[in-house]
């Protein structure tokens, strides 16, 4: 087994989660280490976001383990699992529409402050306020959503809010994030953005990302290391190339998203000549 | 052995009953996803309705029995079928706002047209003896009650099984739209299970009424405790197990009748078995199994005040003039202005809870109760007036806590659900007892010093400490918890994800909102010289939350308003007799009650807005009809113009530019 159980990241070993009688995730192994961009790739149905959910504490595995830099977080709470460092964002966002963008890059840090303890529920410290402030303008700063701080989320363009989710998941500080989806929605020059944004947040603050993503021209742009599945089975690991070079991954990718790879083949080859 | 039997053949048949009631309540929770509070209410309807045509107007008992079952609970069916309609689109907090607001109403009618005092009710079932067991004699109606309650069970299992409409109920619950598709109106589905729901809590009602030879209308009404605590035993989706729950709900209160009759700390607290069955369920259950029915809605946050600022604060002004005028103005009528002012804490507290958190409360008369027996008991031990009242509030947060944490975890119904059966065990168990209200009555008075004996002086001491409970309303709202309380109607998931233990930050609130229930109850008994178990209507606990939802959304004004309607405008009521020809002011106040009752429903109804929108919408349309044709022209000439002409590059980065904005936007 590649897995060892102190990785400094994320690692999940023999992951099983059924619904029912149904097997969504059967012996899941992987890791997202520090520093890196990880991507986790199938078509749908194959277990990405049930993965995510197990790893984030929203569904009980049957079997196997969930370690957080070296801890094991399997039968942790979800809020317990932030804490630890681990924070998401949703395919179908989940964004407080009534609160400005302000509010909300805040609350990805504020949320964590508050925590379990009730008292810390009540108010901020003053000093808790300049952090909030410190890190919020430089989460939006980051994703260059500065200009729309006063905005509501629910008057933005998808674009625009998958980057207000990522700022506030970034201003939780995590060394460890994980995106469902974030390009869905987006347009071309919207994705190329976010992706500039994802490398440059690894590279600055060294955290490490585990994505789940449709587009592959992303996916192959931004990941160090891509895992694949299908129903609900690993099938292929490897680097972007090996990936986009593997007849097993073409078999269970035909269709629209094997033009991605396609295309990402076809630069490879211009840059070569 | 032989001691218990009677016991037995009672519980078998009580729990018959129930278990008819809880399946009728099932039936329709799980198919339209709207829990009926006022299924109590409709059981009591019809019972009242058979005495009407039985001993009013003297039909047979065959007869009046057909027609208010299986007529009036039909037709009440299909009322609630409409209700349940509109209320799909509102939140869950206002969902169950419109029942209890039909509750209110519907009891009160009751109350109107045959007073609130318990009616003797001929049994219309044989009574001789059927059989005996062991010596001890068992009626046919013994028999009969429970023969139908199995009757009735298995009918509708085989119905669920095995007919075309059963299928198409299942199937309403798990995917609607679906159904929809496949060529069955899942409108009329619904309406078949309202239709049936109805009708079996109808015969549950006649049933009951004839069991205990009596009508009285709160223990009919409340008949939905017992059928919410049959019906956890299914976790609200089964029905066989809410039959089964309702055997056990009434065998266990019969037997647990008989083993507390010799101990007196106990008494009342076999009446209490079904909130203790739900509460046991609420504390064993998975959080996966007790899942919400129905779409969940978001509330539709308070839109900006159509006023601007100038104008409030004119108004804000105004009011406070006239706060500080009232025992001036109001003459004789100071004694109901003072309870007023502790109201508006009440009222306070409530909103708090129910406007920033979306949990409801169906206890806070029950929580003022508490605050004012810890005021009373605080009181005889010497302690100052002032930290009295103070410990009076803080007694509620510890017992408000635990209340609260088994139902935390779980969706907002069952919350609403177990604060309603506390506030019944606390009327009908605690109250009694020397730890409440002493024996018979508890000392509570107000401060001894600067003359507060006069109304007048009292009144502004009142005002002053409502007015330091909305500061500390107001603080909560804007720090950060009140942050955290917004962002929780919007996502608990995103906050949850972030960090943030979202159980805790309700338990929180809801012990803010207690605190200050405590309070309020504390000072209202301190207007009175001393309290007894009579001082707090329990079931106020329902009006109240009706009468706060139609007050508007505002903390403040919500407030106020609330409070007048509760306890001001009843000093008003022999005024408006009057004023309407001289009608008995007990009825006037009672048909206010209906108006509460009805409004609250309009009020969850609209509370997503749709009254706007439907003016908005008129306006749409009215501006198409007149300046409609017009436009259309013009777009048919520029139509007709481009068909003739070659694309140009112009119109091709038109389209792109609309459909890039589009996606986006999509």
């Amino acid at each position: 087994m590649r897995q060892t159980s102190d990785v400094d990241g994320l690692s999940v070993e023999g992951l099983v989660v059924k619904y029912g009688g149904l097997v969504a995730v059967d012996g899941q192994n992987l890791t997202a280490p520090r520093g890196r961009i990880t991507g986790l790739i199938g078509p749908n149905g194959a277990g990405k976001t049930t993965t995510f959910n197990a790893c984030t504490g929203m569904v009980k595995p049957a079997a196997g383990k969930v370690r957080l830099l070296g801890e094991d977080i399997t039968g942790l709470a979800p809020h317990v699992r932030a804490l630890k460092g681990m924070g998401r964002t949703f395919q179908r966002m989940e964004l407080y529409d009534t609160l400005t963008v302000r509010e909300n890059v805040v609350l990805g840090k504020e949320a964590g402050m508050a925590g379990g303890n009730p008292f810390r529920h009540l108010r901020a410290t003053r000093s808790q306020t300049v952090q909030l402030r410190r890190v919020a303008a430089g989460a939006m700063e980051m994703c260059g959503i500065s200009g729309l701080a006063a905005r509501r989320p629910a008057n933005l363009s998808t674009g625009q809010r998958r980057l207000v989710e990522l700022a506030r998941c970034i201003a939780g500080e995590y060394p460890l994030m994980l995106l469902d989806e974030p390009s869905s929605g987006l347009d071309g020059a919207e994705t190329e953005e976010f992706g500039r944004i994802l490398k440059s947040l690894v590279a600055e603050r060294g955290v490490g990302i585990l994505i789940v993503e449709h587009d592959m021209a992303l996916v192959m742009s931004i990941c160090d290391y891509i895992h694949v599945l299908d129903f609900g089975k690993p099938i292929f690991e490897g680097s972007p190339r090996e990936v986009a070079t593997s007849k097993l991954v073409r078999a269970a990718y035909l269709g629209s998203e094997a033009d991605g790879m396609a295309k990402f083949e076809n630069d490879e080859e211009r840059a070569r000549v | 052995m032989k001691d218990y039997i009677p016991y037995i053949i009672f519980g078998l048949t009580s729990g018959a009953i129930y278990g008819i009631s809880a399946m009728g309540l099932v039936l329709t929770y799980k198919t339209a996803g709207v829990f009926n509070f006022a299924h109590g209410a409709v059981c009591a309807a019809a019972a009242y309705a058979f005495y009407d045509l039985r001993e009013l107007q003297g039909l047979p008992w065959p007869v009046a029995a057909a027609l208010a079952v299986l007529v009036f609970g039909a037709l009440l069916g299909l009322i609630l079928e409409r209700m349940a309609l509109v209320l799909a689109n509102v939140s869950t907090a206002y969902k169950i706002v419109a029942t209890v607001g039909l509750l209110v109403a519907i009891r009160s009618c009751i109350v109107l047209r045959y007073g609130a005092e318990a009616l003797p009710f001929q049994p219309f079932l044989p009574q001789e003896t059927a059989f005996r067991i062991e010596g001890v004699r068992v009626n046919y109606d013994n028999v009969i009650d429970l023969l139908l309650g199995i009757a009735a069970a298995v009918a509708l299992f085989v119905f669920f099984r095995a007919s075309r409409l059963g299928t198409a109920m299942r199937g309403v619950v798990d995917d609607a739209p679906l159904l929809d598709m496949t060529g069955q109106s899942p409108a009329a589905v619904r309406r078949s299970a309202w239709i049936i729901g109805s009708v079996f809590a109808a015969a549950s009602g006649v049933l009951f009424a004839s069991v205990q030879q009596q009508l009285d209308v709160n223990i009919l009404t409340l008949l939905v405790v017992q059928a919410f605590g049959a019906a956890a035993v299914g976790l609200f989706r089964s029905l066989p197990l809410a039959f089964v729950g309702g055997l056990a709900v009434g065998l266990l209160q019969k037997l647990a009748g008989k083993e507390v009759a010799s101990h007196a700390e106990l008494q009342g607290i076999d009446t209490n078995m079904p909130f203790l069955v739900l509460l046991l369920v609420l504390l064993v259950a998975r959080r996966q199994q007790l899942v919400e029915v129905g779409r969940h809605i978001k509330e539709r946050a308070v839109p900006p005040s159509p006023f601007p600022a100038w104008v409030r604060t004119a108004g804000f002004a105004a009011l406070t003039v006239f706060i500080l005028l009232v025992p001036q103005i109001v003459g004789t009528k100071l004694a109901f202005w003072n309870v007023t002012a502790t109201q508006v804490i009440l009222f306070l507290s409530l909103g708090l809870l129910v406007r920033t958190s979306g949990q409801i409360s169906l206890c806070h008369i029950g929580f003022a109760a508490i605050g004012a027996a810890g005021f009373g008991h605080m009181l005889q031990h010497d302690v100052p007036w002032g930290l009295a009242v103070l410990i009076g509030g803080a007694i509620v947060i510890p017992i408000g806590a635990i209340i609260a944490l088994p139902a935390m975890r779980l969706p907002t119904l069952y919350l609403a659900l177990a604060t309603l059966g506390f506030n019944i065990m606390l009327a009908q168990y605690a109250f009694g007892k020397s730890y409440m209200f002493g024996f018979g009555r508890l000392d509570a008075r107000r401060p001894d010093v600067w003359g507060m004996e006069d109304d007048k002086r009292y009144y502004y001491l009142l005002v002053t400490i409502a007015f330091l409970c909305l500061l500390l309303v107001l603080a909560v709202e804007r720090s950060r918890l009140g942050r955290l309380l917004r962002a929780m109607s919007d996502s608990p998931t995103a906050l949850t994800t972030s960090g943030m233990n979202v159980n805790v930050t309700r338990v929180m609130v809801f012990c803010i909102s207690g605190f200050l229930a405590g309070i309020s109850g504390a000072l209202y008994a301190s207007l009175f010289g001393s309290v007894n178990q009579d001082s707090f209507n329990y079931l106020d606990s329902l009006v109240v939350l009706a009468i706060l939802a139609i007050s508007g959304r505002r903390t403040i004004t919500a407030a106020l308003v609330a409070a007048f309607l509760y306890k001001g405008l009843p000093g008003y009521v022999d005024t408006i007799a009057s004023a309407l020809g001289d009608q008995d002011p007990v009825q006037v106040q009672t048909c206010l009650n209906i108006l509460f009752g009805v409004l609250a429903i309009a009020a969850a109804a609209l509370s997503q807005g749709q009254f706007q929108n439907w003016l908005s919408d008129r306006g749409t349309v009215w501006e198409e009809r007149s300046s409609g044709p017009r436009e259309l022209r013009y777009q048919t000439v520029v139509a007709a113009r481009r068909a003739k002409r070659p694309r140009t590059e112009t119109d091709r980065s038109d389209e792109l530019v609309g459909a890039g904005s589009g996606g986006r936007h999509g």
